[in-house]
């Protein structure tokens, strides 16, 4: 038998001409996990993208990798493009990858809206944060690419309306994986330079392309920059959390250079302005300032300084009038109260105030004679009084009206509950002692019976 | 310098303004008055004058060795 011997270089080499002519292998789509991801010093990425049952290596070599605005890590889920086919050296098949996102732009939105909560909740957006836009801005900082519509739309916008105004641009990668650091730097160098305006700008894009400006980092440094910033950032419709962090939100790059600058056919018209009024004002001020100069001067005063003199004068002799009149009133009015004084009748007869006098004191001796002797004889008839009194209390007395006084052992007796039979009582008469021995005691109630 | 100058343009609008108020109310005394008018006519003309400077605007660019140099509006 001949048996034929491929070499395994031919044999991959059919392999691999097996999944070239497959037309389905050559653009495929498929969704997958990462995992064991290595990003090569040359900038092709390695990776295995994997389901909950089966694995596949993948190569996206550094050509693709630079549009991506993220940076893939293990674990992440993509959607990936690419083309499968095989490694003839190792005889191994993977899928080359060309374009990669992650899964589900969903995810994005959430992303979005969860910074917006955190951010929103710290304050970050606040009206009391943002820093007041200057009204003309002399020397403007412009953070954006350096090619592209973004900084042409800025640079012209300004030249037309305001061409004093000087720019300086920090160029600026606006979308892909390194944008976020790069606009956080710039935002930093910026702050070092005498800017009295920041524009932060970007033209339109997919969310994707715009993300870099849904950083948290970068609203945070635009949050602590201490130079005013205006964000222009995509169309109209697109909102970034940059803008919600700025201390002005412009629709477009070219509202935002509108914003940042007036126009100086404006501002000369207003100058004008303010000279009409200002010229107004000072002829209005001197219009009535001469009125009241012409008043004066026909002011009677001014007119008859005399008439100031004629007046005092005349209050002078009226004055003078008044003094002579009450003077002279003061005089008669005391002329009258001596007059009065001399001729009255105790002034005439001064012996009537003694005779007035020497009656009273005879009078008062009288009664104090009168009182004396009443109240002599009150006194005697008060001791008389009591003199009796006396003579009925004292107990000889009594004894003597016939009553006695009977003891036991010197005491006096006063009741029968003292005593009781074969006591020995002694009683008093008015011519001695009698002492008997009790022979039976009576109530009083009992002696009547 | 520059500096001095951009500073110097929004200030004077700003008192520009406020003497304006001022006169219009009348209350200032006439001496007073006719000092602030010349002042902000001064004023008035500096601005004016500033915004009427014929020169190109300046563009700059910051480049990679952290100089400014000029830039061109790209067409």
């Amino acid at each position: 038998m001949n048996v034929k011997y491929y070499t395994i270089t031919a044999l991959n080499k059919s392999i691999k001409k097996m999944f070239d002519e497959k037309l389905e292998l050559n653009n495929i789509h498929i969704k997958g996990e990462i995992s064991n991801f290595k990003h090569h010093t040359r900038g092709h990425f390695y990776f295995t993208l994997k389901d909950e049952n089966s694995q596949i290596s993948a190569i996206m070599f550094a050509t693709n990798t630079k549009s991506l605005n993220f940076e893939p890590v293990d674990g992440m889920k993509v959607l990936v493009s690419g083309k499968v086919t095989v490694y003839e050296t190792t005889g191994s098949y993977q899928i080359y990858v060309n374009d990669m996102q992650q899964d589900g732009l969903g995810n994005l939105y959430l992303e979005f809206e969860k910074l917006k909560k955190k951010l929103e909740a710290e304050g970050l957006f606040k009206k009391e944060h943002k820093k007041s836009i200057p009204k003309y801005p002399m020397r403007i900082g412009i953070i954006t690419a350096s090619t592209g519509a973004a900084i042409r739309d800025i640079l012209s916008t300004i030249k037309r309306r305001f061409p004093i105004c000087e720019t300086i641009l920090f160029p600026c990668l606006v979308q892909g994986a390194d944008a976020k650091d790069d606009i956080v730097r710039n935002i930093h160098l910026a702050n070092t330079y005498p800017l009295d305006l920041i524009i932060l700008g970007r033209g339109g894009g997919s969310i994707e392309d715009l993300w870099a400006f849904n950083e948290e980092i970068v609203a945070r440094s635009i949050y602590d920059s201490e130079i005013p910033i205006i964000s222009g950032v995509g169309h109209e419709i697109d909102f970034t959390i940059s803008d919600f962090v700025a201390d002005l939100r412009a629709p477009t790059p070219t509202g935002a250079a509108e914003m940042a600058v007036p126009n100086t056919l404006d501002v000369l018209n207003m100058i004008m302005q303010y000279r009409i009024r200002l010229t107004k004002g000072i002829t209005n001020k001197l219009d009535k300032e001469r009125k009241i100069l012409d008043n004066l001067k026909n002011n009677y005063i001014l007119k008859n300084p005399m008439s100031l003199y004629e007046k005092q004068e005349q209050n002078f002799d009226h004055l003078y009038e008044r003094l002579i009149n009450a003077i002279k009133v003061n005089i008669s009015s005391n002329e009258e109260k001596i007059s009065k004084i001399k001729s009255s009748f105790i002034f005439k007869n001064p012996r009537l105030l003694f005779a007035d006098k020497a009656y009273n004191y005879n009078e008062l001796i009288k009664r104090l004679k009168i009182n004396i002797n009443n109240i002599m004889e009150n006194k005697k008839n008060i001791y008389i009084n009591l003199l009796s009194k006396v003579e009925v209390l004292n107990p000889i007395t009594t004894i003597k009206r016939g009553y006695t006084i009977t003891k036991q052992n010197d005491k006096v007796i006063s009741s029968i509950k003292n005593v009781k039979n074969n006591d020995i009582i002694m009683t008093t008469l008015t011519d001695g002692i009698i002492e008997s021995v009790v022979k039976d005691v009576y109530e009083e109630s009992n002696v009547s019976k | 310098m520059e500096k001095e100058k951009k500073i110097n343009f929004e200030k004077n609008i700003k008192k520009l303004e406020d003497i304006v108020r001022e006169l219009e109310q009348g209350e200032v005394p006439l001496d007073d008055a006719l000092n602030k008018f010349n002042e902000a006519f001064k004023l008035s003309k500096e601005c004016d004058d500033k915004l009427k400077e014929v020169s190109e605007s300046v563009n700059k660019i910051l480049n990679k060795d952290g100089n400014l140099e000029e830039f061109k509006i790209p067409e």
